[in-house]
């Protein structure tokens, strides 16, 4: 009898932390409609990688409209991203040069240049995504290199994993 | 929603969400804090050196690292020197300095030098800066992550980022997300422009060591080419330049290939460090960089309807680089006329409407082709007198 009161004690007290966690994510949500409805700032968005496999780590909604980055270098081995609303209209979309390539820098010798100045590639990292905020935001879609430009030729819906960015919606005043 | 109501809600929101525990967002914040650990970030840890901070121009984010406090001059000396070198590196470059603007992140380091695990050497710095990364010698890898997230917080407009690490020895590395890494060495000025070649202005490599495969398509660079032909090589508007050395031609070798892909110049910047760009290259540089300036920074008064004033109507542009390599062409109702400076024309007060156009075009003699139009625009004011 005593195991099964202990047991049911620990229940209620489970489902009170449950219930409470999310109400309070309920109302960080609440907390950051209005900074969704604004149509200006920038958001910051840290992503990690790991082989193929993305996470977002954070996200953040600067009050400065700030341009999103110039990807000089497009190619297919770059990371591309759309983001969209909840009607799955897209808002932004583009690329970014692939994080887990590196180069080296030119050897001081002018003909000693080597295989160290080509391409070498990392298993894990971050990059950033930087927007100008549009209204809505709301669906973040990466798509691993090479899938984005894959599809499209193939005249099929491009794949790639999907992330709700509203969690993550953190305000953030301009330093 | 009306102000009190919003207002109500927020501090009610508050309120309750105070009383909330975040397990995730607490550890984030302790996470930060480990990260920081014992280096500070103080106010004078990050300034902007020269320039603006509303995003427009290109934003280079110079960070120190593996400088104590007391060698953080010689790091804030390599960043003069660069700014210095650079402004002179091609003659355009010194009437390009505009576009240009500098940051510095100078947070001291526990430890001088940088990590050399081959030599068992492990030094205590800001962003963990190493050589040897990827098992190659020269590679100088950082903490991408702390880099990001400091830079972010003083200088979200960043477009590029240096990591100068504290060591004479050779190396350094173009990593993802615009981050460069130099070590201090005799030719880090030399490094930094030929790696912003790359970040700023997607110009590839030229020289020929090192490559294996042949692009299977058209190199998205702009001076490299799988098309031999001088024709219709894609920096076929340069040809008729016949100037020894900086010729432009079809030259064999590029991309680390000896053969198969072809550069416009026999030796430039981007095959061999200290070298100038020459033409091409700088054409692709010029470009890149109106892509990021625009051609101005705002006009008096807006483009756009306007009501004609009683005197007449002043019309002001703010170039982005100015007069010495920008010009403006002004019309009234189409007709060509000669303003009061380049950037401003006054139009007497007028019986009937009128339309005013100011047409901004780069006048540096570097570019010649400019199929997106990064260095061009029309601004127009239709004006009416009623």
């Amino acid at each position: 009898m005593g195991h099964i009161e202990m047991f049911l004690n620990t229940q209620k007290a489970n489902t009170a932390i449950n219930l409470t966690a999310i109400k309070c994510w309920l109302l960080s949500l609440l907390l950051a409609l209005p900074l969704l409805s604004q149509a200006q700032g920038t958001l910051l968005i840290k992503v990690r990688f790991q082989g193929d496999n993305f996470t977002v780590s954070s996200v953040k909604h600067l009050s400065q409209t700030l341009p999103a980055f110039i990807n000089p270098q497009p190619s297919e081995q770059d990371i591309e991203y759309q983001v969209r609303n909840e009607l799955d209209a897209l808002l932004a979309s583009g690329s970014v040069s692939n994080p887990a390539i590196i180069h080296g820098v030119l050897s001081d010798i002018s003909d000693q240049q080597d295989e160290a100045h080509t391409r070498q590639t990392l298993q894990q990292g971050v990059f950033m995504l930087r927007l100008p905020y549009e209204k809505g935001m709301r669906f973040l879609k990466l798509m691993k290199p090479g899938a984005g430009s894959q599809a499209r030729s193939m005249g099929r819906k491009t794949s790639g994993q999907s992330f709700d960015l509203l969690p993550f919606m953190q305000p953030e005043s301009q330093p | 929603m009306k102000y009190p109501a919003l207002k109500d809600y927020f501090l009610t929101s508050l309120l309750l969400l105070s009383a909330c525990h975040f397990p995730g967002l607490d550890e984030h914040d302790s996470n930060v804090e480990n990260r920081q650990h014992s280096h500070e970030l103080t106010s004078n840890t990050a300034h902007t050196l020269k320039g603006r901070a509303d995003g427009k121009g290109f934003d280079l984010v110079f960070v120190a690292d593996g400088f104590t406090e007391e060698e953080m001059p010689q790091f804030f000396q390599a960043v003069q020197n660069y700014r210095s070198f650079s402004e002179q590196y091609e003659p355009v470059f010194n009437l390009q300095k505009d576009a240009w603007n500098i940051h510095l992140i100078q947070i001291p380091s526990q430890d001088s030098g940088v990590d050399e695990p081959k030599s068992g050497l492990f030094k205590d710095t800001v962003f963990d800066s190493s050589f040897e990364c990827e098992w190659v010698d020269r590679i100088i890898c950082v903490d991408q992550e702390k880099v990001l997230d400091v830079v972010s917080d003083h200088f979200p407009q960043y477009d590029a980022i240096l990591v100068l690490a504290n060591s004479s020895r050779s190396g350094g590395a173009s990593l993802g997300n615009n981050i460069i890494t130099s070590a201090m060495s005799k030719n880090l000025n030399q490094t930094i422009i030929h790696e912003l070649g790359h970040a700023l202005a997607n110009l590839g490599d030229e020289y020929t060591y090192g490559g294996l495969d042949l692009p299977t398509r058209e190199p998205s660079n702009p001076n490299l080419t799988l098309n031999e032909f001088a024709y219709n090589v894609k920096w076929g508007h340069w040809l008729d330049l016949n100037l020894g050395q900086a010729s432009i031609g079809v030259f064999e070798g590029g991309h680390y290939l000896e053969y198969g892909v072809w550069r416009p110049t026999n030796n430039s910047v981007m095959r061999t460090l200290g070298q100038p760009f020459h033409a091409v290259n700088l054409e692709a540089w010029s470009l890149a960089l109106y892509r990021h300036t625009g051609t101005y920074l705002n006009s008096v008064p807006d483009s756009g309807a306007l009501q004609q004033n009683e005197d007449g109507q002043t019309f002001e542009i703010e170039l982005t680089l100015g007069e010495e390599v920008q010009s403006i062409e002004w019309r009234i109702d189409d007709e060509l006329v000669t303003p009061l400076a380049t950037n401003r024309l006054f139009v007497p007060a007028q019986n009937q409407d009128y339309i005013v156009q100011a047409s901004i075009s780069d006048s540096s003699q570097v570019i010649r082709k400019d199929n997106n139009k990064f260095s061009q625009d029309t601004l127009t004011w239709w004006v009416s007198v009623q």
